[in-house]
């Protein structure tokens, strides 16, 4: 009798309890949406979190990521809902980007155990594949973490997997969320035909998107002072340039995210240049064996000169005065602000703040609709077709190698989750940074793109592909990107020219790749020639090239022209 | 004249209290990448960070590499002025001193790094450890003079202290029982060479992480101040972002 009683007891315990999560399933189920699942399919992929996890319900792990919007909803909700399914404890803590890089450099190379996933950049892919510290997450899933692995995790259906691969093919991160960097303009301002007519009346041609520098700098050098009015009714004198200069990490990339390849250092080449790439450095058989241009790099010569020099030049001349004193995180949303006329170099998930999108806003039409746009980056003089354009950042799963056995296993679902088809198209609608196809074809992008200022144009259009993060070529991400920031914050200040900053930062860069110890592929400095030597030869380093004639092209025949491809 | 002369003998008197020259002691155990010899070499990042503080401060370091237990006690015995890596333990503290707080922080401002210590164990044990120290399967060995084994010992287990690594995984894949302690890296070393290769597992959780410190002799003639100067010298280097990059990347 009693224990009649304590089974129907025991029975009713595990019915509540799936009761229960079945009850959770839904409700989470119905907070992920939009998705690009639906309802019965998300439903099936949070069931298969709930069932895999049984093992380690109660237990806990830290993960770390950066400060953008996209991570902070992973850290408030998607922790919560992570936890609620499996019962797994999950720390996502959130730092600047330069901190994550110092930790994961500190794990990977003394063995602490501080978290068990970083989303770090794949800009480090070059640095993960010869320093052999992180887990091959192909292997992982072949193997060890079969079992752990989703089924629907549709490894096809992201966005530039690529990016986080080795020379092999082997997926050593996951992307977790990717923003490009674009030119941003006011497309009113542009469009305004008294603006216009007195643009054509200073410089001779058309006001439109800038193709190159040139038309950039004319630009700038119109708009700055220049009396404008805002869809809010508030009138501004304007500023052509918008950027930040503060010495901390995020001067060093800066520079090292692409600013010198768009200005044309280095070759041809998808997704970075080869065999000279955007950190000026040439490889061979992927060994890197110079920066400076007499070991053949690019990283001193005229192209990198003219990258600083214009970028110093327009933030003393075109940009507000307290650029100087901003970082990445402080100038990314002053655009929005309502006098900024056009930034050459705005990442785009600084976008995803309400400033650029709420009514009443300067930047945002009585219709609700943005008064700005996103286009392609303006080429520098350097640059040449079958060159990278710009660049795209790729915040990337990524589990150190000494993350072990049930940490590991939970690390991935935690991981898998978040890149999940179930939350990516409303992590995309929270962050604006997007990771798969499914998202950016969404039918709901369809129809509200108009919404996103031409963000959804350019991610459906081919030229995509084009903007792209520093690749296999950088054999140490971390060691070498504190030469940069470093040096270039006394160019600012004018202690050094940009010849004399370049060459420090080139040669200081060969001299600390040759003490780099790494398992494989690892620098092996060329011989020194001189640079005529060099700058004859085809390709990369390039000589010194004259000023272009400025060439804009109007926003709407770009965007068609996307339409087409 | 006499008043003067007085003046000169003080500060000679000073600056040999201060020392340009600094007699430091390190263990001569391989402990890639935190202190390790390489021929006459002594390197290591520990060693780097020491050194480069000491530099930047004036001073000379002179560094003798000797087995922990005799580094220890060269320091205890003032024949050093201190010693580079060795955690803070009530039974050191008697003879060595300590930055602040060294006594009760976890992760101390002043130390040179922190370090993990990990729990390895036979392949055939099937052995995890979550926390428990009284799971940990006994012998447990650890290389002589970790402050960790003091604890251990205290706690009622089974701790066998031998003179290096190398050592302690060879007893532990002969004898298929017991457990090593040591860092994730001296471990993953281990799995190269073919005698152990995939014959032991390393458990995900950390037993201790520690702060390991360079703790001067209570018989340097060290002034306080001087003390204290390196110590926020060290710390000063360890947060300094660009170097402590480069460091690791030498490694």
């Amino acid at each position: 009798m009693i224990k009649k009683a304590l089974l129907i007891i025991l029975l009713l315990c595990f019915s509540i309890q799936a009761i229960a999560y079945e009850d959770i399933i839904q409700k989470w189920a119905k907070e992920f949406e939009p998705s690009a699942l639906k309802n019965n399919e998300k439903i099936e992929e949070l069931k298969w979190f709930y069932e895999v996890s049984k093992p380690f319900r109660g237990k806990k792990i830290s993960t770390i990521a950066e400060d953008i919007k996209t991570h902070f909803w992973e850290r408030d909700l998607l922790s919560k809902a992570f936890e609620e399914i499996t019962g797994i404890h999950v720390e996502h803590v959130i730092v600047g980007e330069g901190d994550l890089i110092r930790i994961i450099t500190e794990q990977m190379m003394t063995g602490r155990m501080i978290h068990d996933a970083y989303v770090n950049d794949s800009d480090l892919i070059g640095t993960h594949l010869r320093l052999n510290k992180v887990v091959n997450l192909t292997e992982y899933m072949k193997g060890e973490g079969k079992n752990y692995t989703n089924p629907n995790l549709d490894l096809k259906d992201f966005l530039n997997l690529e990016f986080c691969q080795d020379y092999d093919g082997n997926q050593l991160q996951i992307p977790d969320q990717q923003f490009a960097n674009l030119y941003w303009f006011r497309y009113d301002w542009f469009t305004d035909e008294e603006t216009k007519k007195a643009f054509k009346k200073e410089f001779g041609y058309e006001l439109g998107v800038p193709i190159n520098w040139e038309a950039y700098e004319d630009i700038a050098k119109f708009f700055t002072g220049r009396k404008m009015k805002n869809p809010n009714g508030t009138s501004v004198h304007a500023y052509g340039h918008l950027d930040y200069g503060k010495p901390s990490p995020s001067l060093g990339w800066r520079f090292t995210d692409a600013w010198l390849s768009i200005a044309g250092v280095g070759d041809k080449g998808l997704p970075n240049g080869l065999p000279v790439d955007e950190w000026g450095i040439r490889v061979e058989n992927r060994i890197p064996v110079g920066s400076t241009v007499e070991r053949g790099g690019d990283l001193d010569g005229p192209a990198a000169v003219y990258a600083l020099t214009k970028y110093i030049e327009w933030m003393n001349n075109y940009a507000p005065p307290d650029s100087k004193k901003w970082e990445w995180v402080d100038s990314g949303p002053k655009a929005s602000r309502g006098d900024i006329a056009q930034q050459i170099f705005q990442y785009i998930t600084w976008l995803s703040d309400e400033n650029f999108h709420k009514i009443g806003s300067p930047v945002v039409g009585k219709n609700g609709k943005p008064v700005w746009r996103v286009a392609p980056t303006p080429h520098g003089r350097y640059w040449e077709e079958g060159m990278k354009v710009g660049y795209q950042d790729a915040g990337s799963w990524t589990i150190p190698w000494n993350v072990r056995g049930n940490h590991r296993a939970m690390a991935w679902l935690w991981v898998q989750f978040c890149v999940s088809k179930t939350v990516s198209f409303k992590k995309f609608l929270v962050g604006g940074t997007p990771n798969r196809t499914s998202t950016i074809f969404h039918p709901y992008l369809t129809e509200h793109s108009s919404d996103y200022g031409g963000l959804i144009e350019f991610y459906r259009s081919p030229e995509e592909k084009k903007w792209t993060p520093s690749g296999l070529n950088v054999p140490h991400y971390p060691a070498l990107s504190g030469i940069w920031w470093s040096n270039i914050a006394r160019a600012i200040k004018g202690e050094m020219t940009p010849q004399q900053t370049m060459t420090t930062i080139a040669k200081t860069q060969d001299e600390m790749m040759e003490k780099l110890k790494l398992e494989k592929y690892a620098p092996k400095l060329a011989e020194i020639k001189s640079r005529e030597y060099w700058f004859n030869e085809p390709g990369a380093p390039k000589p010194e090239l004259p000023p272009q004639k400025a060439k804009t092209v109007p926003y709407d025949e770009l965007v068609k022209q996307w339409q087409k491809k | 004249m006499k008043r003067l002369l007085f003046i000169l003998i003080f500060i000679n008197i000073i600056s040999i209290a201060e020392g340009k020259d600094i007699k430091l002691s390190c263990d001569a155990r391989y402990w890639y990448p935190f202190v390790y010899t390489e021929g006459a070499l002594i390197k290591g990042m520990h060693i780097d960070i020491v050194t480069k503080a000491l530099k930047n401060l004036g001073y000379n370091a002179h560094i003798n590499a000797l087995p922990r237990k005799r580094s220890i006690l060269s320091a205890e015995s003032g024949d050093v002025d201190g010693i580079i890596s060795i955690t803070y333990h009530p039974n050191h503290a008697k003879s060595l001193e300590y930055p602040e707080g060294a006594n009760v922080d976890k992760e101390s401002k002043f130390r040179i790094m922190q370090v993990d210590l990990m729990i390895i164990s036979h392949i055939d044990n099937n052995y995890e450890f979550e926390g428990d120290i009284k799971s940990i399967p006994a012998p447990i060995r650890i290389t002589r003079g970790e402050t960790i084994a003091d604890d251990l010992k205290n706690q009622g287990l089974e701790v066998e202290e031998t003179t290096s690594d190398e050592q302690n995984f060879s007893k532990l894949i002969r004898d298929k029982k017991g457990t090593v302690i040591t860092t994730s890296v001296i471990a993953e070393s281990m799995n190269k060479d073919k005698r152990f290769t995939s014959k032991f597992k390393i458990s995900s959780t950390p037993l201790i992480s520690q702060s390991y410190y360079l703790a001067f002799s209570v018989k340097t003639k060290l002034s306080s101040s001087g003390k204290k100067n390196i110590w926020e010298e060290i710390s000063r280097l360890r947060d300094d972002y660009v170097y402590m990059l480069q460091v690791f990347a030498q490694y």
